[in-house]
């Protein structure tokens, strides 16, 4: 059973998720190639020279990509559900409803993690090759809080569609909003270093905001 | 589902607690004027220019005869200061206190040096550009490489990114040679072509010894600074005068800073208003006969002039902020939470507690958030009622859309 919820999952994301793999891949190749032109016209030593004396980041066209990435899938995973009410039928199914809803969470944040993972590795390959490993450490504490919200924003979205009151989606609107915010409080590189732990673990905090909507759900409330 | 429950009315008191603090600040933060203040070394104190609101135009005084200067006048009063206008104009004096005003003297003892609390708290990538320091051109050049200082010194090739064995090698050979305890605490220097004259790192080790570093002929050149029984360095600042004085900034333990002369590495003492390296502004403004060494905090800025030679203190100055207008909020708000700080560019949680007064608003709202539950027909909570006697505003806010 919990096969074929992963596969109807799997119906409704797949062309999100390819679509969010190929976009990463593209716009990896797009910063790699451009780094590529800065090697060849200013040299490696002025580009490290601007990381390490002139604090800029050379991934920052990154920014916003996890986030999109987790709205897109998450978008593509619960609001048929929540429009159609297909929700209803899931739940209906010969689980627990806590199997229900931390499965079909589990397989986005699975799918989701393994695109940003894909991404991470070429990062660190072409880093690797490149840059010493204090760019490296550098490059991946900036970087962290970024994939970090895309995580959020993907559990947040998935409590805001799951939830059955409109009015009470304002407000949890409102919550992803603000936590969000936490994770793009700075592009200086390696701002979070002493946060960063903390950050990571944001995620884990919010997931079971869902299982609360869908219980809404089941207890009949709805505007 | 309770226990949900409270995780999300935790995380919405949270972030009120950030945001709405953030939002009154939004619309009530005004800047804090900014006095200019120098010592005069012809009236012999303190003058300021300020603009007045009242007026709507600047001020120049002496803030000891409280006289007030037009602006061709003070040029005159702070010569030093304007002395590329004085000399322009043919107006600078043959001599102040006996000191012959030429211009290049002038110049080459004139320095501006601002330490702000955020260029030492902020993150930074551990690798340094050690220049060529006998370079025969006119210009300094990148080396060619970038070093690292952990367990030793290794020198990088950017363009392989690969360690130069050679190099790191015959470096390694000297630290060992001088005593240099691995790892070092700091590496203080200043990596940019565009100064006049490169002097290398000032780097404290792990036994809290000063280092001079530098790269002479491409040849290692490293030497212990000798330091006082009593200072203990917390710090180093390095800047480059013109007149090759002094190296660098100390800043020890005890909260004293003194500088790193040119002379056989003697440490000076230089007299401070009390400073803090991780909270407060530091600007020295030099000239050559006194250094005006400008201490901005939170209350206040306090001015020091000292005289350029000996550092003996001739003046002080305390110029208190504008007392700013009474913070309602802290009134309203128990507590704010914040993630930036002006002092740091790391982002840290830091939280700042209000008036005791509202602890009364608190019991208010408890007492309104029990009415409300009754209308509501819902049973009265505990951990919600005594979460709104601690959080205020917040909790309430929080408690009343998500404990339904």
């Amino acid at each position: 059973m919990t096969n074929a919820l992963l596969f109807k999952e799997w119906k409704k994301t797949k062309w999100f998720v390819i679509g969010a793999f190929i976009v990463g891949a593209a716009l990896l190749t797009y910063i790699f190639l451009r780094l590529g032109r800065s090697f060849r016209m200013v040299g490696m030593e002025h580009l490290w020279d601007v990381v390490i004396n002139r604090d800029q980041f050379l991934l920052r066209e990154l920014k916003y990509f996890p986030l999109a990435a987790g709205i897109a899938i998450a978008f593509s995973q619960f609001v048929p559900e929540v429009i159609q009410k297909r929700i209803k039928l899931s739940l209906h199914l010969p689980l627990s409803n806590k199997r229900v809803v931390f499965t079909m969470m589990g397989y986005g944040l699975s799918v989701l993690s393994l695109v940003y993972l894909l991404h991470i590795l070429a990062i660190l390959i072409f880093m690797g090759v490149h840059f010493p490993l204090e760019f490296i450490i550098s490059a991946l504490y900036t970087l962290a809080p970024w994939y970090v919200a895309g995580l959020m924003a993907y559990v947040l979205l998935a409590w805001i569609c799951l939830e059955p009151s409109w009015k009470r989606r304002i407000f949890n609107a409102l919550i992803m909003f603000g936590v969000l915010q936490l994770c793009f409080l700075s592009d200086f590189p390696g701002a979070y270093a002493f946060i960063l732990f903390a950050v990571i673990l944001l995620p884990i905090y919010i997931l079971p905001f869902g299982y609360r909507s869908v219980e809404r759900f089941k207890i009949g409330i709805q505007d | 589902m309770k226990s949900i429950n409270y995780l999300i009315i935790l995380l919405g008191t949270l972030l009120l607690a950030w945001l709405l603090p953030k939002s009154y600040h939004l619309i009530t933060d005004t800047a804090s004027k900014n006095i200019f203040t120098y010592y005069s070394s012809v009236d012999k104190a303190f003058c300021t220019i300020e603009f007045d609101k009242k007026e709507e135009r600047l001020i120049r005084k002496n803030i000891k005869t409280n006289k007030v200067y037009n602006e061709h006048e003070f040029d005159s009063i702070l010569p030093l200061f304007y002395s590329t206008q004085m000399f322009a104009d043919g107006r600078m004096p043959d001599s102040i206190d006996g000191v012959e005003m030429k211009p290049r003297e002038i110049n080459s003892r004139k320095f501006f040096y601002r330490m702000n609390p955020m260029n030492k708290n902020k993150p930074h990538i551990p690798l340094y550009t050690l220049f060529e320091s006998m370079s025969k051109r006119v210009r300094i050049e990148m080396p060619g490489d970038f070093f690292r200082l952990d367990s030793e010194i290794e020198f990088i090739n950017p363009e392989t990114n690969e360690v130069n064995q050679e190099k790191s090698l015959r470096f390694n050979t000297v630290f060992q040679k001088r005593g240099f305890q691995f790892p070092a605490r700091q590496v203080a220097g200043n990596p940019s072509t565009r100064k006049a004259y490169d002097e290398g790192y000032f780097i404290i080790d792990n036994a809290n010894q000063i280092f001079h570093l530098k790269m002479v002929n491409n040849m290692p050149f490293l030497r212990s600074v000798p330091l006082p029984k009593d200072v203990e360095p917390a710090y180093l600042m390095t800047t480059e005068p013109d007149d090759r004085s002094f190296y660098a900034f100390v800043y020890d333990s005890n909260r004293k800073l003194h500088i790193i002369t040119t002379d056989q590495y003697k440490l000076q003492e230089i007299p401070t208003p009390a400073y803090d390296i991780d909270k407060d502004q530091l600007l020295i403004m030099a000239n050559p006969l006194y250094w005006n060494i400008n201490v901005v905090n939170s209350e206040a800025k306090t001015v020091l002039a000292i005289r350029s030679d000996s550092k003996e203190v001739v003046d002080e100055v305390v110029i208190k902020h504008d007392k700013e207008g009474e913070n309602y909020a802290r009134f309203v708000l128990p507590f704010s939470v914040g993630f930036t700080k002006s002092n740091t560019k790391f982002i840290q949680p830091s939280i700042f507690l209000g008036s005791v007064w509202v602890l009364l608003l608190n019991a208010i709202l408890a007492g309104g958030f029990v009415l409300l539950m009754k209308k509501r027909k819902q049973k009265v909570q505990i951990i919600p009622l005594a979460w709104i006697c601690l959080t205020g505003i917040y909790g309430f806010i929080a408690s009343t859309i998500f404990n339904r």
